[in-house]
């Protein structure tokens, strides 16, 4: 025992006297506004994108705001307590503004609050906190609308073939939010224009190997659906495998092609759709989402009114159809890699 | 089988004496790692002066907390020769239920009791199937963090239980400075840092790692010792899955990640503790999960990327386990 004491006795004097004698604090850059970010997972290629494009877009934008950002990122890799820690540690850094995408919106809140006490604003990114505790300013992309986009763009595409559709929703997880915004919007739009009836709903709580299967089983039951509407594109090869066992993974004006319609447009989708095999999609747009995300940074940087909706800053996603891909800017999944190599 | 008594105690003198030889390594091993800690506190002290901010020391003894309470149940299993990979996922089911009963109106003291009871009964699981079934301690433990995080998400919904915020302030309540997690911290391992150094238990749990067989020729309870573990392990993750649920202010699934494991192996070896049984303590453990801790701070204030962070802090876990090896050679 006496032994256990002397050795918390020795860590305990070597700390407090280094604290004591050292006391020394690393002053922030002049003139620098610090933003802390906080990601809950680099494994996807979307948030390295939402990173590059802040970046870039605070560097253009903020010198003549008067502000010189500085951006100190950390990675809580899918782990909410790691999260929790890694933004104690960048209160620790005395930033000036926390940016957070919440791996777990139940558990932000206790960040949120412990910011807040520490006088530092904090942004919710891409994912609401599901607590009281709601940051200073919600940013991301509006689920709602991206899903009614792509749904009138279906709607009017059946309308000009003079067809009524036999549409399969392959839905997302129903407890994100966005997913659930989609789905609404599919449904409403299908009773507005009569344009098309959903004939199955597929629950696929973003699983792969559940699109894989949910999608097979439904061409199965309906093998006269002529739609296919996704909430997200993000598992196209799914879908793809899903179509190709019923023979149905067909060009655009072949025999037995099957209308697709997506939100999001990711890597696979968009090569999909220049391939002619996708026929409708909104995008989940990165390059967007990083320009109201720094809007929102120069608005708290400068003081200025925060001025958007009751929902937060919403960024609408934008229709892409095969004939006007080309001539639009600024897809994340077409762009990103060319404009990393080029930088 | 039979033992003749002279058998027995040469058998029990050998013991013993490896004991002994492992209790005076036992103390080199807490000088190495108090000298390390100082170094460390030393190179910090040069490169990332913002660290002795008090405000972050008191962050880190609160991060430290959660995860030394897990690293000392894992040793006390890592003890006896055994592994216990479900720590996280039964802290995260744990924190779960005493969610779930916070809510539904049961006061928090008695839901904080039910929650510890819970790890512990998951833990009796995980014993019984080692020390009475004989089962592998790794499947057993692998299967029964697949059974408990399966249990999390169904009973959520993959939805976090939000707490009430005055059980928030009620666990992380602060007494000079501190709040409570630090001193359940600090009493914890004080408790079985002095349970396995100071009591014939304790040697009984170090016997059992060092050689199985020789104990139980011995007569000592190997089974129970090796029972009582896993139980107390379960518990202390039901202790843990209490604080942290407050410090978030949930309970999730998510709580109980696979990275946690890592953090939590990783804490208990560099603390001394060797995972093929019979050397390290508590102490050592909540070192280690300090020094964990730590590096994490520190790796944060220095603004290193995430991708080679999580690069050093997998080189410094193969450096400790290979140390850990070369010294058993020896």
């Amino acid at each position: 025992m006496k032994k256990l004491v002397g050795v918390l006795m020795l860590i305990l004097i070597v700390s407090t006297g280094v604290v004591f004698a050292g006391g020394q604090q690393e002053q922030k850059d002049d003139g620098k506004f610090v933003v802390g970010v906080s990601w809950d997972e680099k494994s996807i290629p979307l948030i390295q994108a939402w990173e590059d494009y802040m970046i870039v877009e605070a560097e253009a934008n903020g010198p003549g705001n008067g502000l010189d950002f500085e951006f100190i990122i950390n990675v809580a890799d899918l782990d909410p307590t790691r999260q929790a820690a890694n933004i104690e540690d960048l209160i620790q850094q005395d930033v000036d503004v926390i940016l957070a995408r919440a791996k777990d919106g139940a558990a932000i809140g206790s960040s949120i609050r412990a910011a807040h006490d520490a006088g530092i604003p904090f942004i919710v990114f891409d994912r609401k906190s599901l607590t009281e505790e709601q940051g200073d300013a919600y940013v991301g992309g509006d689920g709602y609308s991206q899903g009614r986009s792509t749904a009138e763009a279906l709607a009017s595409m059946l309308k000009d073939k003079g067809i009524t559709g036999q549409c399969i929703e392959v839905m997302g997880d129903l407890k994100d939010n966005n997913a659930v915004l989609r789905s609404q919007a599919v449904n409403e739009v299908a009773k507005e224009t009569g344009a098309f009836e959903i004939v199955t709903q597929v629950p696929t709580e973003w699983d792969p190997q559940k699109f894989l299967s949910g999608i097979t089983n439904a061409l199965q039951a309906y093998p006269e659906a002529d739609c296919i509407y996704l909430a997200s594109d993000f598992a196209w090869s799914a879908v793809q495998a899903a179509l190709e066992t019923h023979g149905r993974y067909k060009k655009v004006g072949e025999e037995g092609h099957i209308i697709m319609a997506s939100c999001d447009l990711f890597p696979d989708a968009l090569v999909a759709m220049e391939g002619g095999y996708l026929d409708i999609s909104t995008t989940w747009d990165a390059y967007l989402h990083a320009k109201a995300l720094v809007e929102v940074l120069i608005a708290i940087g400068t003081g200025a009114d925060l001025d958007y909706g009751e929902d937060g800053y919403l960024v609408p996603g934008r229709l892409v159809l095969p004939e006007t891909l080309g001539a639009m800017d600024n897809i994340w999944s077409r762009d990103y890699a060319d404009w990393t190599n080029s930088k | 089988m039979k033992f003749d008594s002279n058998t027995v105690k040469l058998a029990c003198s050998k013991t013993d004496s490896i004991i002994k030889k492992y209790g005076e390594k036992r103390r080199y091993r807490k000088i190495v790692t108090v000298v390390v800690v100082i170094l460390i506190i030393a190179v910090i002290y040069i490169f990332v002066p913002r660290f002795f901010n008090p405000r972050n020391l008191k962050n880190i003894l609160v991060q430290s907390s959660t995860l030394g309470l897990m690293a000392i149940g894992m040793t006390l299993v890592y003890l006896t020769g055994g592994m216990d990979l479900s720590i996280p996922s039964v802290m995260a089911l744990s924190g779960i239920i005493g969610a779930i009963l916070m809510q539904s109106g049961v006061n928090p003291v008695i839901a904080a009791i039910i929650t510890i009871l819970a790890g512990g009964a998951v833990g009796a699981i995980n014993g019984l199937s080692v020390s009475a079934l004989k089962m592998i301690p790794f499947v057993v433990t692998l299967a029964m963090m697949q059974v408990m995080s399966g249990v999390s998400t169904w009973i959520t919904n993959s939805v976090s239980v939000v707490v009430p915020l005055s059980y928030i302030n009620i666990v992380l309540f602060k007494i000079a400075g501190l709040p409570l997690p630090v001193y359940i911290f600090i009493v914890i391992t004080a408790i079985s840092t002095f349970l396995c150094k100071s009591t014939l238990s304790g040697r009984w749990l170090y016997a059992v790692g060092i050689n199985m067989n020789s104990a139980k020729v011995c007569k000592i309870p190997a089974d129970r010792i090796v029972f009582f573990t896993y139980v107390f392990s379960g518990s202390l993750a039901g202790v843990t899955g209490i604080l942290l649920t407050a410090r978030l202010g949930a309970a999730g699934p998510l709580m109980g990640s696979s990275n946690v494991i890592l953090d939590v192996m990783s804490a208990a070896v560099v603390g001394g503790v060797s995972i093929y049984g019979g050397v390290g303590s508590p102490l050592g453990a909540a070192l280690g999960a300090v020094i964990i801790t730590v590096l994490n701070n520190v790796l944060n204030l220095l603004r290193v990327d995430f991708f080679p962070a999580q690069v050093i802090k997998g080189v410094l876990i193969i450096v400790f386990v290979a140390l850990d090896s070369f010294r058993r050679k020896k």
